[in-house]
């Protein structure tokens, strides 16, 4: 399940860590960031929590600026899934 | 009126624009146009995504074709003007001081001339002799600690004289100035790489040497230059923000890219890529090598520029005594079919420098595409014409 989600301010940024993931045969999906975490248009990756490590590692050596990355909480009070930032 | 051309044109105008246009930018083009030309980086459809990978995967054949390691510091630009501008007005401060040359194009005097009279920024040429050189002892002499900024072209547009831009780089770094670089007629002719030649912002044009079409462009900006933006508005980014948002591209890209135009620009630059910069820069010089020997034993005709053998771009230019070049550039054209630019080429110093203020000069300019029987015409077209005035 992919818990966790990595915004980003510039969609390009995005698009080039989607290349690098691709490259890496990284399994996640590309979605619209949750109005959540920000309500502008920009774009976000999602991934499982065994990929976390690894696709911060990789952003941070491409020198990939991310807005954040964020942890799904399914189980918030509203019933929707909530956000907490996890770097 | 049928605006068609029908007569076979020998182009020898690519230092203005590349043409023709290789097939594969043509595809790309229409390919980006008929399938995924939606609004790249706005909304996150998936024809909005393809549009924003198209932008992307061109910045990564233009960061490994001028050795950028970060695509994210390549920005797009209408054009080398608009790329200028952004160098030039994004880095300077009013009190600034700027060391130019005497044969930059029009692009970059403006607007070191606008923000010399709007923000008093002092602004030195250097001189040019008529080869298209620089003394560089007199450019480390005009640099001071008020020397923000030294903007010089690679080519000369008139001359095809190429500066020596390491040297000029290790003289700015050395007085703490950043290094502003035209490559108009450059990019896609010569080896370009920032990194080794200590570039701190390279503006660089999509529809000549790149063999993209017009309305591209671009500029590498240094990670370590915070250049204000000279274009604010919509970056489909930090919409929530009031201020333009601080990450790149977007900082420096507001507005509706060419997306169209810049699919094209990445064919051209994996076109290129395939046949090698060296390889390319070799053939045109290899033609100028041919046009100067022939045409200088034409009466009358007198060269400007690089000497035979000293490394130049594609450019030949040219002043027949007996003719008014913009007569000769006519003539050409409509008695020979042979496409070459007479006047000023936006460049009124370097004609100051080549001693040719009144008259302007014809300007042939050479592409990968241009054979050596297409400057065979053209020398054989003013040794007709220079012997019947």
């Amino acid at each position: 399940m992919n818990t966790f989600v990595m915004a980003f301010d510039s969609s390009q940024q995005a698009l080039r860590a989607e290349m690098l993931l691709e490259q890496k045969a990284i399994v996640f999906e590309m979605i619209p960031t949750p109005s959540e975490i920000t309500a502008g248009c920009a774009l976000s990756l999602s991934f499982s929590a065994q990929e976390v490590d690894r696709i911060i590692e990789i952003v941070k050596a491409e020198h990939i600026e991310i807005r954040g990355v964020f942890r799904s909480n399914p189980s918030s009070a509203s019933g929707d899934s909530s956000f907490e930032q996890w770097v | 009126m049928n605006d068609t051309i029908h007569q076979p044109v020998i182009y020898l105008d690519h230092a203005a624009t590349s043409f023709p246009k290789p097939e594969s930018v043509l595809q790309a083009m229409q390919h980006s146009m008929r399938e995924e030309a939606a609004n790249p980086g706005r909304g996150g459809h998936k024809m909005a995504i393809a549009a924003g990978r198209v932008l992307m995967r061109t910045r990564l054949e233009l960061s490994s074709l001028f050795g950028v390691s970060n695509p994210s510091d390549i920005a797009f630009m209408p054009n080398t003007t608009a790329a200028l501008n952004q160098g030039i007005q994004g880095c300077l401060q009013p009190g600034d001081h700027v060391v130019t040359t005497m044969m930059e194009h029009n692009s970059v005097r403006r607007p070191l001339e606008y923000m010399r009279k709007k923000y008093q920024v002092d602004v030195d040429y250097v001189t040019v002799d008529e080869a298209g050189q620089i003394d560089l002892s007199e450019l480390r002499k005009l640099c001071s600690r008020k020397t923000r900024l030294i903007v010089c072209n690679h080519s000369s547009n008139l001359l095809g004289s190429i500066l020596p831009i390491q040297e000029i780089a290790e003289i700015a770094q050395s007085v703490g100035a950043w290094l502003l670089v035209d490559a108009a007629q450059s990019a896609g002719s010569i080896p370009v790489d920032v990194k080794a030649l200590g570039i701190d912002m390279l503006a660089f044009p999509g529809h000549k040497g790149l063999l993209g079409p017009q309305g591209t462009g671009g500029l590498y900006i240094s990670p370590s230059l915070d250049l204000e933006p000279l274009i604010y508005g919509g970056t489909g980014s930090q919409s929530e923000e009031v201020d333009q948002p601080s990450v790149r591209p977007d900082r420096y890209e507001a507005g509706t890219p060419n997306t169209v135009g810049i699919a094209g620009l990445g064919a051209g630059v994996r076109y290129i890529k395939d046949i090698g910069v060296s390889v390319i820069g070799h053939h045109e010089w290899l033609l100028t090598q041919y046009a100067i020997e022939q045409l200088s034993a034409v009466r009358g005709l007198r060269l400007l520029g690089p000497q035979l053998g000293e490394p130049r771009t594609g450019i030949v230019s040219f002043i027949l005594e007996s003719i008014d070049p913009s007569a000769l550039a006519f003539r050409l054209d409509r008695e020979y079919g042979i496409a070459v630019r007479a006047g000023y080429h936006c460049t009124p110093l370097a004609h100051q420098s080549a001693n040719t203020t009144l008259s302007g000069a014809v300007r042939s300019s050479f592409g990968y595409d241009t054979t050596k029987k297409d400057v065979e015409a053209l020398v054989d077209a003013v040794r007709h014409i220079a012997s019947s005035v």
